[in-house]
């Protein structure tokens, strides 16, 4: 295959790409899961609401032993909590799943198998289209609870600006490489919602919990590594947890993570190409 | 894509990119009060424009050193007294300590007329790390620190024989430790806090030593009286010092240790004399341990220099030689080939 023929594959791909993401970005955003999901990041924005203002009615929001709880500290338990623990991976299961099953459900992939497009394309299209909804979504819900809950308590925006890029950047990552592993299982699995959800609430929470290597075969591993605040000791299993965890370096969960992303997306573009998906009668 | 889609799509961006503008203006504003000389630790705005001795050290880059490596089993059991108190407040010093700033207020006794001296030196420690705030609340309350608030600031006081020591949580990465006077000033002068006071920064004459000892692994600077006081020189030799204003130290570590140590002397006469006097005891150290094959590279490294006012020695300190002055009962035997700790003087 000459160098030409090569570009001109990878421009007719990447084309096609564009053209799968325009069409699936407007069915993706009107969906019945953007219910969800302004649901999923709308709440954590009425909580900073009502934090900010119980603050600015003279009252201390959170108090710890009688103390009031320092703004950045909040907003660190809320990443860890609502965002990290929640809203991310259950994002990537509810989309990162429907992207191919939606279609073997609606019976549609046929018109989408039918057009001249590399089937590759379909889902890389589909999963960049999920990328920037929920990314433009909960980005912006992040740094709206950042703005309302950093100040309280003796807390400042400006001190602790740099730890909101850190998260965003690492939230942004998580939404990226829980899509990836969920369009992989979408395109492996009958009933995938299950199993992703599966996956998030029972193993990653099992692998984390045991002592050895199991860790190292999840994504939360290594997403949980790059969070700039410590960890909440909420619970008797975020203490275990946290007993055994010896988080990897920022440079080993960001090529750990790349890698995840990279492998899961180029075996469900390849899943997709060679499978065949029998539809219901 | 549907212009509706559109819309929401051009939402999504504009109130990202209107909440991290907000927030660059506010880090923005923050940084620019707080400029400090580069290589300056910003815990440094919590240190007193009046502290008499000043010290930093890069903990980080002293625990990830060639040095540190090379010289761990001869140190280790020294160490252990400073670690043990780190870990007292539920602190990993080797893991979770990043940089270690300390300083020292004058004494100010009621009566200024008197000769009191302190029973304890006015000195706080802020240690900068990454900390589970949780845990150290946690070690402190069992260690009977009753816990207060001072400006929006968690401080846990413990009483004993009249006075009051006191760490406070300064910042999710900041704590102080010291008298608690001097833990809820250092609150006050928080880059956030409302009533502030002025801090190092608006010392020009110690900020001038501070600035070129800025970017070394460990440096102390301090005013030589308090300093001198301090070390209790002998009558004898405090006799033949003269009249010096500041003084400092800095080290960089690596492999080894390359030191300086820098005097300011009241004026030129003063300087010389100090020149004079340290050039002899130079000559004396080298008679007395040029031998020594150890020191014979410490003693070719030292150099003397300095401008009008300024006295200048600087020396580099090989492993071997740091092991050497490593303190006699801890020390290593250099010939043995396998080489083991040697036990603690307590038979700990």
């Amino acid at each position: 295959m000459t160098p030409s023929t090569l570009f001109a594959r990878s421009g007719r791909f990447w084309n096609a790409v564009f053209r799968v993401f325009d069409m699936s970005i407007a069915q993706m955003m009107w969906s019945r899961r953007t219910a969800f999901m302004l649901l999923a990041t709308g709440a954590p924005v009425a909580i900073a609401v009502l934090l900010r203002t119980i603050h600015e009615l003279g009252m201390s929001s959170f108090r710890v032993n009688g103390m009031p709880v320092p703004g950045p500290i909040i907003f660190g338990g809320m990443i860890w909590l609502l965002y990290l623990r929640f809203t991310v991976p259950v994002l990537g299961a509810f989309y990162g799943t429907s992207l191919i099953s939606d279609e073997v459900e609606d019976r549609t992939i046929t018109y989408l198998f039918m057009r001249p497009v590399p089937r590759g394309a379909i889902i890389i299209g589909k999963y960049l289209a999920y990328l920037v909804c929920t990314a433009l979504v909960v980005l912006p819900s992040v740094t709206a609870v950042y703005l309302l809950v950093a100040p309280v308590a003796g807390g400042s925006i400006g001190a602790t600006f740099p730890q909101l890029l850190t998260d965003l950047g690492l939230l942004a990552v998580g939404l990226a490489v829980y899509g990836a592993v969920f369009a992989l299982i979408g395109a492996l699995v009958p009933r995938p919602l299950v199993a992703g959800l599966l996956l998030v609430f029972g193993w990653e929470q099992v692998a984390l919990l045991v002592p050895g290597y199991l860790r190292r075969f999840t994504v939360a591993h290594y997403l949980q590594a790059l969070v700039p605040h410590s960890m909440p000791q909420d619970d008797t299993i975020t203490a275990i947890q946290s007993l055994f965890s010896e988080p990897p370096s920022a440079l080993t969960s960001l090529t750990s993570l790349a890698v995840i992303l990279g492998v899961a997306l180029w075996l469900a573009a390849r899943t997709v190409e060679k499978r065949e998906y029998i539809l219901d009668q | 894509m549907t212009k509706k889609t559109r819309y929401f799509l051009f939402g999504g961006i504009a109130a990202l990119l209107v909440g991290l503008g907000g927030g660059l203006v506010a880090y923005l504003a923050f940084t620019r009060g707080a400029a400090l000389p580069a290589g300056l630790p910003p815990e440094i705005r919590f240190v007193p424009a009046n502290a008499e001795v000043v010290a930093f050290a890069d903990v980080h880059a002293v625990m990830n050193s060639d040095l540190r490596r090379e010289l761990m089993p001869t140190i280790e059991s020294g160490s252990r007294k400073g670690r043990q108190m780190m870990n007292d407040f539920g602190v990993d010093l080797e893991k979770q300590v990043n940089r270690v700033v300390a300083y020292v207020e004058p004494f100010a006794p009621l009566d200024p007329r008197s000769q009191e001296k302190p029973e304890i030196p006015k000195a706080l420690l802020l240690v900068q790390g990454s900390f589970d705030q949780a845990r150290i609340e946690q070690f402190i309350g069992e260690r009977a620190g009753a816990m207060e608030e001072y400006n929006g600031r968690k401080v846990f006081v413990h009483r004993e024989d009249g006075h009051e020591f006191a760490v406070g949580l300064l910042a999710p990465d900041l704590i102080a430790i010291g008298q608690a006077d001097l833990v809820r000033r250092a609150i006050d002068r928080a880059p956030d806090a409302a009533r502030g006071g002025q801090d190092i920064t608006g010392n020009p004459e110690m900020m001038n030593v501070i600035r070129d000892a800025a970017g070394s692994t460990a440096w102390v600077v301090g005013r030589f009286d308090a300093v001198r006081r301090r070390m209790r020189l002998p009558t004898t030799v405090e006799g033949q010092v003269p009249p010096l204003r500041l003084v400092s130290a800095k080290a960089n570590v690596n492999g080894g240790m390359k030191a300086t140590i820098r005097a300011e002397a009241g004026d030129k006469a003063a300087a010389d004399q100090l020149r004079d006097l340290v050039r002899g005891v130079i000559s004396l150290v080298r008679l007395q341990a040029g031998r020594t094959p150890a020191f014979e590279g410490t003693l070719k490294s030292i150099e003397l220099s300095g401008t009008d006012r300024t006295v200048q020695m600087s020396f580099a300190l090989a492993p071997d030689t740091l092991r050497m002055l490593a303190p006699r009962g801890r020390r290593q035997r250099p010939e043995s080939g396998t080489e083991k700790p040697s036990p603690e003087p307590d038979g700990r």
